[in-house]
């Protein structure tokens, strides 16, 4: 019996073709094309370098928490609507050890595209001495906001079936989560509500701990404490309703 | 149906919607008619008639209380500002350039010292607006507590060059007016009977020299060096793809 088969076929239909891989050669040049305006465009490059780097951290925290959605929403609907589900549910691996290799494999490509922008924050942060910084913190959030997203985008797809719906309400989630972080103006989170919303929105905790980090240079974790908790009880909330929903597929008529 | 009765049962149609359009055309014709100065845009017309309001109100200020015109003459001519920067500034985008100065109390020295705020203005005279200086400068303006009489103090703002263009920039100070308490405001809508009282009306703000600043576009192609990383990560990133896609080929029999 091959260990982590389904891991590794998930994988080899990501970069085993030109059409799987072309998504992470799509990123590099969004990030190059980001990395080029923050430092050529006559308005943006008077940015302070930190905010650059803070701008570029949030958007490839944005793209990994897209990419795992997408990943994620179809893991189980898309095998339920080509009818391979059954085959796989034949086969000696647990239900639920599915569910973690489809998992691990949507972290997976949250960790190239994380590898892929390394070059662009060391770009960036050269002569601030915050490349570690930003890298460090980059990694660590997007790695928590990754596995949330796919641990969460996997249970929807289990319990809709439907790759479309459940495309569209892991999605929606997202968006939600994501807007007070990208979409707002600063005077709108600075409202009572907009300050009650970023405290029980975990990717504003992350943002704002990046800034906090990449901006206000507080480079200490202690410092982040206040920001860690959150995305980590996010990450553990998704994760237990994964294992719930995951615990047992069955092929229904 | 014959084309008639189409052609009129189109019209019946269609006409609540062209009802609603010339409702909504004569109501923006008759908002715009109105008031022809919406959207900030001021005509010129509007403009000279300002100007003339403006020189009504000095006229009464003047005539009604000559003793207080030349003491408001007097406090503004006690302040000065001198730049002792260069007068005219050539730059390039990006740049930081200094606008230096000094601020003198020409007042005698037993006299109360005068406070205020220093302030930077600069205009583009090329599009003939005064630009935002929120990425121009961090310090906008200067508040000075306590300016002895005889006393100078000197006057230093960074200035980054964020646009191309021709500008002017002045350095203005407003004196806080003592009678107030400092407090510098004046009631609103003032009727022009209350503006013949010295207490309504503050010295204006002293100015000094206009400097001529011309700032230079800069072309940067490579800024940071990021040319490199940005196009060599995509390319090693398809090279990557391209050998896993041969080496799989070459297993495989798809490449011999």
């Amino acid at each position: 019996m091959a260990r982590l088969a389904l891991y590794r076929r998930e994988m080899s239909g990501n970069f085993y073709s030109w059409r799987g891989g072309a998504w992470i050669v799509a990123a590099s040049l969004i990030f190059s094309m980001i990395a080029y305006l923050l430092l050529t465009d006559k308005e943006l490059s008077l940015l302070d370098q930190g905010e650059m780097l803070f701008t570029f951290g949030e958007i490839v925290i944005a793209l990994g928490a897209v990419m795992s959605v997408t990943t994620g929403s179809s893991a189980i609907s898309s095998e339920v609507e080509s009818g391979t589900l059954e085959s796989l549910l034949l086969t000696p691996i647990h239900h639920r050890q599915i569910a973690i290799e489809k998992l691990m494999s949507a972290a997976s490509m949250w960790l190239l595209l994380y590898v892929a922008s390394i070059p662009y924050l060391l770009v960036l942060a050269s002569g601030t001495g915050l490349g570690v910084d930003a890298i460090f913190y980059v990694g660590f959030y997007g790695t928590l906001v990754a596995i949330g997203f796919s641990s969460l985008s996997i249970a929807i797809s289990a319990k809709v079936r439907s790759s479309k719906n459940s495309i569209m309400v892991s999605l929606m989630i997202l968006l939600i989560l994501l807007a007070p972080s990208l979409f707002f103006a600063a005077s709108l989170k600075k409202t009572a509500f907009g300050l009650a919303v970023e405290n029980i929105n975990p990717v504003s905790h992350a943002t704002n701990s990046l800034d906090s980090v990449l901006v206000d240079n507080e480079h200490e974790l202690m410092q982040q404490a206040g920001h860690i908790g959150p995305v980590i009880a996010f990450a553990a909330a998704c994760l237990a309703l994964f294992a719930a929903y995951t615990r047992r597929m069955e092929l229904k008529a | 149906m014959t084309l008639a009765w189409r052609w009129t049962n189109l019209c019946l149609k269609g006409m609540p919607a062209l009802l609603s359009l010339i409702c909504i055309l004569s109501a923006s014709s008759a908002i715009f008619g109105l008031t022809p100065s919406c959207c900030g845009m001021t005509t010129i017309e509007e403009a000279a008639n300002m100007r003339s309001f403006v020189n009504i109100q000095s006229a009464w200020a003047y005539d009604d209380n000559k003793t207080s015109a030349s003491a408001l003459t007097q406090s503004a001519g006690a302040m000065r500002i001198n730049i002792t920067s260069p007068l005219v500034v050539n730059g390039t985008t990006g740049q930081i350039i200094a606008i230096k100065g000094t601020i003198s109390n020409l007042e005698p020295a037993a006299s109360a010292p005068a406070a205020g705020i220093a302030y930077i203005s600069i205009v583009d005279t090329t599009a003939k607006v005064p630009i935002d200086l929120e990425d121009w400068s961090a310090e906008k303006g200067l508040y000075i507590p306590a300016i002895a009489g005889g006393q100078s103090l000197p006057l230093n703002w960074n200035v980054r060059l964020v646009k191309a263009g021709n500008y002017t920039v002045d350095v203005l100070f407003n004196k806080e007016d003592g009678a107030r308490g400092g407090s510098g405001s004046i009631p609103p809508h003032s009727q022009p009977s209350s503006i013949s009282s010295s207490s309504s009306l503050l010295p204006p703000p002293i100015t000094s020299q206009r400097i001529v600043l011309e700032v230079a576009p800069k072309l940067n192609l490579n800024p940071g060096n990021v040319l490199p990383v940005a196009f060599a990560t995509p390319a090693a990133l398809i090279a990557i793809l391209a050998l896993i896609n041969y080496i799989r080929g070459r297993r495989v029999g798809i490449y011999r």
